[in-house]
């Protein structure tokens, strides 16, 4: 296959792009590719044999065994590469997006790396090394401070105290490495501080394969709101605005937007030049995220910069209509932005909810199960970005994101309340999905007033969250429409029970422009 | 008709008598763990899809989307999902028309506990299904002669696949 028109003169042409990812982002990035005119070739897992994002690649490879052997294989990766003939890798989120040595690989393997340079990464990845760079670069970071690693373990306590005398309490220890929430605690208090120290070093140590650890001041209530940025190999860099995700649960996004709706205009302009500044400080390339803490008084933070692109990249193609996927495919080629910072501006406002198979009443625990029904709302300003369709297993191998539900509309309270609807209309049965609690979410009046601060799922649910649904003297009306169904024999029908349905299939058979007839889909 | 369904939020045991009106259901009466409780007017009315109800109570008419997995009801409306058990003792009750039993589940044949040519009863245990780390007995729905057993111990089985065939008994 030819290399597309658009990338004539491109300095590192492909035709032919290989999709290191699964679920949604797979799907996305493998449809981005289509609409570019360029093939893709998808790697999976047996278990992920039947996967969409295998449905939907030009060629796919099946890679054996476990995790280590296959998502987070960059030896088995590189070999479906060379089997396929495919000239780019894209790396999505999560598994090895940000892994500089997987970078490595691809460019030395002369294939054309969709991402940052792996320098970029390594800078990035070591948080303790990109606070120091961010310091130095101008942009704004968190009080904090790191500990020696040479030092032995009673001198690093005693630094450890020292560190936090200074700082103050709460405080946060982060493992270096870090992300997920995976080595972080927080320490109220001086007597907690070694025990905390201890128990995050020896989760950074699992996770990451690396103990170090360092300390930053908790902002009270802060807000989370990161800046996307692009940059091409001309060393051009821009942002595009930013989104808002302080709705955290377990430190992973649930909701998020864009705009923010608690900065103004100054402080906008401030956090996409330190964004921007960022970037260059590291002599960054293609799509990526600055993610800050706003604390209360409007200062903001440094947290760490994604390597990658985000999963809540939909908000602001959203509301800038840039496809990120798409530019990251430019870039890579060598291209220019098609872009300039002139052109970015906000349209209206857009809310992205992340569609988790988990139980919100029972501590946001993953849930298995079979998607019998998954039928996702349509309509103006509503956008689906899923991984999964009706019939397939939830998988308990991978994270539990099955579908992010993006909305789209003039101003925040009509988005709010397209998002309300969108979440009603969301009808998956089966499997135990987190719908119901995201409309919580997005309709609760804290969220109306934009309270959104990273608390804001334990301060809106103290105890927990559970369902409101109604609960009459009566009989609730799940469990009358359950017998109904049941008396019904609603699951034995393979068609409609309508009378009219059923008559078209007694006396006139299976005609197709029978106006009776619906499609028959069949229930267990 | 009486039929008792469980609760998943407080696993409260319901049994509801509904009455046939055209082609819906009026809802007669109900008791909560054996105790009688007032019943507003409530029917359901068939949708016009094979997964959907219609709720109506009053002027208020509600759609609902349902899907049965194993002995559960899926049920959705106005954006709740509930879970609600048949509560009939341990058995699944899925049936073909001509007196076969299908795999309520995706799942694994644990047991057996028929032959071919065997005379069953209604009800009888024939076959134990292992599905998500649960048990489900596979119930005969109707008195006759075992003339098929589609799958042997430890044998994978898809949701809808034919378990066992029965003769029934007598006429039909």
């Amino acid at each position: 296959m030819a290399t597309p028109e658009w990338q004539e003169g491109a300095p590192s042409p492909f035709s032919k792009v290989l999709v290191a990812n699964r679920g949604e982002i797979a799907c996305r990035v493998i449809r981005a590719c289509r609409e570019l005119g360029l093939e893709t070739v998808a790697v999976h897992s047996r278990g992920d044999a039947n996967a969409l994002h295998v449905e939907l690649a030009d060629e796919a490879v099946l890679l054996e065994g476990d995790l280590s052997a296959t998502y987070l294989s960059i030896g088995a990766i590189m070999r479906a590469c060379a089997a396929t003939g495919a000239e780019a890798v894209h790396p999505g989120y999560g598994f090895l997006s940000e892994r500089a040595e997987f970078a490595h690989a691809v460019e030395e393997a002369g294939v054309v790396w969709v991402g940052p340079p792996a320098s970029a990464i390594e800078s990035m990845g070591d948080k303790v090394a990109a606070r120091r760079l961010m310091r130095d670069s101008g942009v704004p970071v968190t009080p904090g401070g790191e500990l020696s690693e040479s030092d032995d373990l009673p001198a690093r306590t005693h630094a450890l105290q020292e560190l936090a005398a200074r700082i103050g309490f709460p405080l946060l220890l982060k493992a270096s490495a870090g992300g997920g929430g995976k080595g972080m605690r927080t320490v109220h208090s001086a007597g907690e501080l070694d025990a905390a120290y201890v128990a995050a070093q020896r989760e950074a140590l699992s996770a990451f394969g690396d103990g170090t650890v360092y300390v930053e001041a908790l902002l009270e209530t802060p807000r989370h709101i990161e800046v996307q940025v692009l940059a091409d190999s001309d060393g051009n860099v821009i942002h595009l605005l930013e989104r808002e995700c302080s709705v955290q649960r377990r430190h992973q996004k649930v909701v998020e937007e864009a705009p923010s709706a608690a900065i103004d205009e100054e402080t906008r302009a401030a956090m996409g030049s330190a964004a921007v500044a960022a970037a260059r400080a590291v002599n960054y390339l293609g799509a990526g995220t600055v993610e800050f803490l706003v604390a209360a008084d409007g200062s903001f933070h440094f947290l760490e910069m994604n390597t990658r692109i985000q999963v809540e990249h939909p908000v602001t193609e959203m509301i800038t209509g840039v496809d990120l996927v798409q530019e990251q495919l430019r870039i890579a080629a060598g291209l220019p932005l098609s872009i300039s910072q002139s052109d970015i501006s906000a349209s209206g406002h857009a809310i992205e909810a992340r569609i988790y198979a988990e139980d919100p009443a029972n501590q946001f625990l993953p849930a298995g199960g079979r998607l019998v029904v998954w039928d996702p709302p349509v309509g103006p300003g509503v956008r689906i970005d899923a991984g999964v369709r009706e019939g397939d297993d939830v998988s308990l191998d991978y994270d539990p994101m099955l579908a992010k539900l993006v909305v789209h509309a003039e101003d925040r309270s009509s988005c709010i309340e397209r998002m309300t609807q969108a979440l009603t209309r969301f009808v998956v049965l089966g499997a135990t999905t987190n719908i119901e609690f995201l409309r919580d979410v997005v309709s609760h009046p804290r969220f109306a007033a934009a309270e959104t601060t990273t608390d804001f799922i334990s301060r809106c649910w103290p105890e927990g969250w559970s369902s409101d649904a109604h609960r009459d003297p009566g009989p609730p009306a799940a469990v009358l429409l359950a017998a109904a169904a049941e008396q019904l024999a609603l699951h034995r029908t393979g068609v409609a029970t309508s009378p009219g349905a059923a008559l078209a299939e007694e006396d006139v058979g299976p005609d197709p422009y029978n106006p009776f007839l619906t499609l028959s889909r069949s229930f267990p | 008709m009486r039929e008792t369904f469980i609760d998943d939020i407080d696993e409260s045991r319901w049994d509801l008598t509904l009455m046939r009106s055209g082609a819906g259901l009026v809802l007669s009466s109900a008791s909560r763990d054996g105790e009688s409780v007032d019943v507003s007017q409530s029917s359901v009315e068939p949708g016009d899809d094979s997964g959907t109800l219609w709720l109506v109570q009053g002027d208020d008419r509600r759609q609902a989307r349902l899907a049965k997995v194993g002995d559960d009801w899926w049920v959705h409306l106005d954006g709740h999902v509930s879970c609600i058990r048949v509560a009939e003792p341990g058995a699944t009750r899925a049936v073909t028309a001509g007196g076969g039993l299908v795999a309520p589940m995706p799942g694994k044949v644990l047991a057996v506990m028929c032959a071919v040519g065997d005379a069953v009863e209604a009800g009888q245990a024939l076959m134990v299904l292992e599905a998500m780390k649960m048990e489900n007995r596979i119930c005969a729905a109707v008195s006759g002669r075992v003339s098929a057993i589609c799958h042997d111990v430890g044998a994978q089985v898809d949701q809808g696949a034919l378990l066992i065939e029965i003769e029934p008994a007598g006429d039909d």
